[in-house]
């Protein structure tokens, strides 16, 4: 009655960004010891870890804000079929970058331009993306300051005069105006107020549903990785201890390190 | 004829690495099949395993040895053998999981989470969010509620919220894990008369519940876990 059991998918057929041996060291210390993935369309993947594990280098190392030791990342370009990025020219990945990949730094001043009004950090984006029309430029921006909970009157101040949480909300705007398909947000929650905190995952999540984001989210903070990820990998030490679906490696992780992580939470 | 799941040989151990490798040998060799418009509770005492059954069969728990296989569009899939993604396509159209606990991010609305499962499945907004309504007023959740996060409800507003959220668009299967745990009598019929609804329109249940009045409410047989219980 049972004579095929299937094992192979019926839905998605390709993944969008594939980590082939992503390897990466500081002297003697190991950051990334061979590591290897793959980002499928729509999932928000997230990777977790202590300090000092490896993983903000492993997303760097995506992002090309490091340079990798040695690694194959082949995107799944639109229309294109899949290409190296290693055989990228310098241009094209900073078109990339501006275009269908986008990154979320933990710390909103990283990202943002701090000396220009909120409105230009938006238009920015748009600008290097051919967006010419002054007009145009601005609606955009002020229908994304209005999807990210900032008040429209706020377009011409600087980010400096924003609170922290709505800095980040702000780079997150910035990012998202050109429809990113890959979303590299590094600790987006880290730093914030709990409030504003609960205010931005369910941003996050609302835009990664609308704008059918894939997403690699590095976070220290499991209940941030339990609501915005369905897909986790353990790090210690630079090396994927553990993946798997997220209520499973959360609810019966199998390795010691992910048990001991999961276990030192504290239950509110 | 008719099965939506059959379990096969399945075991289920914990090994404990932060408590010195202790292990505990849950159950051992579980056989067990499910069919369309059945309702099955799982039986035996307390530490058995009856929700560890259910986490297996979602995906959430890890399985030591065996199949469990799942009628999902047409084929059948070995959940303890699936990739993370095949496991979230089967959720998406083929199992639920109404468990008694609400895990929801903080500042968003009841209905909105009541609703949210049809969104998901591409239902437009006011539709969703009227069906939503319609729950919640079955449940007894008054509709100045609707538009405040559940998270300053008491517990059993917060299982109804869940149950409503877990029934709004019933999947083939639905494990149902003491769904009536905290709920005044008259909450607990009508949560158990919607595990009826859903069970005549076809709906596979397995649940674990209560106590053996809700089980008899609910069900249409039972499954007795303690029958696999080995020593290690």
């Amino acid at each position: 009655m049972t004579s095929s059991v299937t094992s192979s998918v019926t839905s998605s057929d390709a993944p969008l960004l594939e980590i082939k041996n992503l390897n990466k060291s500081y002297g003697k210390l190991t950051a990334c010891d061979d590591i290897s993935f793959d980002l499928w369309p729509g999932e928000v993947l997230g990777i977790v870890g202590e300090s000092g594990s490896g993983k903000t280098t492993l997303l760097k190392s995506i992002a090309g804000l490091v340079e990798p030791d040695s690694a194959e990342i082949i995107y799944h370009q639109k229309d294109q079929g899949p290409r190296s990025v290693n055989d990228m020219s310098e241009a094209e990945r900073r078109i990339l970058a501006r275009t269908e990949w986008a990154f979320v730094h933990q710390h909103a001043r990283d990202g943002l331009r701090m000396g220009v009004s909120a409105g230009a950090n938006i238009g920015e984006r748009l600008m290097a993306v051919g967006a010419r029309h002054y007009g145009n430029i601005r609606s955009t921006a002020i229908d994304w300051l209005e999807q990210v909970e900032i008040d429209s009157g706020r377009i011409d101040d600087l980010p400096r005069t924003f609170s922290g949480g709505m800095q980040q909300r702000l780079q997150i705007a910035r990012n998202l105006v050109t429809h990113p398909r890959i979303v590299l947000m590094d600790e987006p929650t880290g730093g914030l107020d709990v409030s504003v905190q609960a205010k931005l995952l369910d941003l996050i999540r609302s835009l990664v549903r609308q704008l059918d984001l894939s997403v690699i989210l590095v976070t220290h903070d499991l209940a941030v990785a339990r609501l915005l990820s369905s897909r986790l990998m353990v790090m210690q030490h630079g090396r994927v201890i553990e993946q798997g679906l997220t209520d499973q490696i959360l609810d019966d992780p199998q390795a010691p390190y992910s048990q001991l992580l999961v276990s030192s939470v504290l239950q509110v | 004829m008719g099965d939506i799941l059959q379990i096969k040989d399945l075991s289920k151990n914990f090994t404990m690495h932060t408590q010195n490798g202790a292990e505990i040998n849950v159950f051992r060799d579980v056989w067990f099949d499910l069919k369309k418009g059945e309702s099955v509770g799982i039986t035996g005492p307390s530490g058995m395993g009856k929700s560890s059954l259910l986490k297996i069969i979602y995906g959430s728990y890890k399985a030591d040895t065996g199949q469990v296989l799942i009628k999902h569009q047409g084929r059948w899939f070995d959940v303890a053998d699936c990739l993370p993604r095949q496991i979230l396509s089967i959720r998406e159209a083929t199992i639920g999981y109404v468990s008694q606990f609400l895990r929801v991010i903080p500042r968003v609305p009841t209905i909105a989470i009541v609703a949210e499962p049809l969104l998901e499945r591409g239902v437009e907004k006011h539709q969703a969010y009227a069906k939503a309504g319609e729950l919640l007023i079955r449940l007894n959740i008054p509709e100045t509620l609707w538009s405040l996060s559940p998270l300053t409800f008491s517990g059993g507003e917060q299982q109804r919220v869940n149950i409503a959220r877990g029934f709004i668009a019933p999947s083939p299967i639905m494990l149902v894990d003491e769904p009536t745990a905290s709920l005044d009598d008259a909450n607990r019929d009508t949560v158990l008369a919607m595990i009826n609804e859903v069970r005549q329109q076809g709906t596979a249940v397995l649940g674990v519940f209560h106590n053996s009045h809700d089980r008899n409410m609910a069900c249409t047989r039972e499954f007795n876990l303690s029958d696999f219980r080995k020593a290690a």
